[in-house]
């Protein structure tokens, strides 16, 4: 091995060891009375925390290696397309989030499905629909952390110069070890940590490009090169239609507010923090971190003949920044996926071992240590079943699944999670809305040339038309629970997490 | 047109925007607060 590569087993190590120790500190929270604790962070997180961890687990590994490589292929639509994901996070956080706090608060909700179950009935019909919203989220979500367990090995093992299932397993391995120590605080304060490398990567990457070529000296040779790479007659890759690129708002905005992964963070806020004061540091994370697919744009302008789109970032990091830069950036980088990850493990195993075991066994009556035990239990089950898939799985499965599982499980929860908020339905509706989203959405990305964006979107269209009108059908079968905000009932046949744990 | 592309265009002018109005909903939302405070 040379310097550097023992400079790059250094940088990882002792990234590994700091994530570790956040997570043995963190487990303090976990200790707390209830489920609560290893499910929402005991309901801990400050603005910045919260923001951090906001903005870590929706700016994937994507925005750092996917996106510079449509905007190599594509050009500067990329960069605009991209950056919809932050002002879409600063509108769900300003406006959304505080009612789904309050609601869930006042219901004792720990996670989304159980926040959908508690919010339209009670009984067996109410345990049916958080088992089904928990099933579902499971088996796509659990796709797409595969995909991150792969992408994150992939760079792994080209950084460190070892093998893919020897990269993956020992990321994926301490990513399990301090979600299971520290739950939803660890992932927390871990993904903050992360957040604040990335935001440095992308800085560095930003003084170096435009030092090295200014921003009208970029626009004029991409000009020269073609000028369909800065003003496209569509907005391919997003759609014909120029305007198709603005859909990425609405798709974005409806990924924050309503994904299990990014609304169970809303819960997890200290009662007093004031959206307000998350938004503050959503916001200048989320432009910050927007910026990064510029560097496809300027691969493009200084290297256009590069074959694969794809390896922009690679080459980009080889070829333009010193050994030492590039590998603490390629440690960025890996953040910004595992930051992703533990997210998705953390709201898979919650799914598995809080909402399906309430779900089979509503009165089981467990202690609060065989409680903890199953929840940490289900991060080692679930992770190690992620790794296990991303080593045996085929790989073709992997690339398009994981944007399946994201957009289809948008289609399945914005009734019950998101049209909720505006009018309130019952359970058949929300089982009739979470059945046809996911019958639509993942028709039209299976079955027709709709992109990711717009596929996703006719499932929300028709997930939400079927969670109304279901709902208005059987009311009188099944009427409307009271407002949870206004009543704080206890809601009779599902038990709240705070008593059944507590 | 700021630089005659009009995907960039959008891309500054939407950055510009969304820092603008994220600063201005906080300060109006922190002056709320406070005068609320001192009248209570």
């Amino acid at each position: 091995m040379d310097t550097y590569d023992w400079l790059n087993w250094g940088l990882l190590l002792g990234s590994f060891a700091v994530l570790i120790y956040i997570g043995y500190a963190s487990s303090r929270t976990v200790k707390s009375d209830d489920a609560a604790g290893f499910l929402v962070a005991g309901r801990s997180l400050g603005p910045f925390v919260g923001a951090g961890t906001i903005v870590a687990t929706g700016f994937s590994g994507w925005g750092f290696m996917g996106s510079p490589g449509v905007a190599f292929e594509f050009g500067a639509i990329e960069i605009l397309g991209n950056f919809f994901f932050a002002p879409a996070m600063v509108i769900a956080v300003l406006y959304f989030a505080s009612f789904l706090r309050k609601q869930a608060d006042s219901l004792g909700s720990c996670t989304i499905p159980q926040y959908i179950a508690q919010l339209h009935g009670s009984g067996p019909l109410s345990r049916l629909v958080q088992g089904v919203a928990a099933l579902i989220s499971i088996v796509l979500l659990l796709v797409f952390l595969t995909s991150q367990i792969k992408a994150v090995g992939l760079l792994g093992a080209s950084w460190l110069g070892i093998d893919l299932g020897s990269s993956a397993t020992m990321m994926i391995g301490v990513i399990i070890l301090y979600t299971m120590l520290g739950g939803l605080a660890a992932v927390a304060w871990t993904d903050t940590l992360m957040v604040c490398g990335m935001a440095v990567g992308a800085v560095v990457m930003m003084v170096q490009m435009f030092t090295d070529l200014s921003p009208a000296e970029l626009v004029a040779r991409l000009d020269a090169i073609d000028p369909a790479l800065l003003n496209p007659s569509s907005a391919q890759p997003y759609g014909e239609n120029k305007s198709s690129v603005f859909l990425v708002l609405p798709y974005a905005f409806l990924f924050t507010a309503v994904l299990p992964y990014m609304a169970v963070r809303f819960l997890a806020l200290k009662p007093g923090v004031k959206f307000h004061q998350v938004a503050i540091w959503v916001a200048p994370l989320g432009c910050l971190l927007s910026l990064v697919p510029i560097v496809g744009l300027y691969v493009r302008a200084k290297h256009p003949e590069l074959a694969q789109a794809d390896q922009a970032m690679p080459y980009y990091l080889s070829h333009y920044l010193h050994p030492i830069l590039g590998g603490i950036i390629t440690l960025f980088i890996l953040f910004a996926m595992k930051s992703t990850a533990n997210s998705l493990l953390h709201t898979i195993s919650s799914a598995a071992s809080h909402d399906l075991r309430l779900a089979l066994f509503p009165n089981s009556g467990a202690s609060n240590e065989r409680v903890l035990w199953i929840n940490r239990s289900a991060v080692a089950l679930l992770g190690i079943t992620g790794l296990v898939m991303m080593l045996f799985a085929p790989p073709f499965m992997l690339s398009w699944l994981g944007i399946l599982g994201t957009g289809t499980l948008l289609a399945v929860l914005i009734g019950p999670v998101f049209i909720s908020s505006i009018w309130r339905g019952n359970s058949y509706g929300a089982l009739a809305a979470m059945f046809s989203g996911l019958i639509t959405s993942g028709g039209c990305l299976l079955f027709t040339d709709l992109g990711w964006v717009e596929g996703p979107l006719i499932g929300c269209a028709v997930s939400s038309f079927m969670y109304v009108a279901v709902s208005q059908l059987t009311f009188s079968r099944s009427p409307r629970t009271q407002s949870a905000g206004l009543s704080r009932q206890k809601p009779q046949g599902q038990p709240q997490s705070r008593v059944s744990h507590g | 047109m700021l630089i005659n592309a009009w995907t960039l265009d959008w891309f500054l002018i939407l950055n510009a925007a969304l820092l603008t109005l994220t600063a201005v909903s906080y300060g109006w939302r922190e002056l709320r607060a406070n005068s609320s405070t001192s009248v209570n």
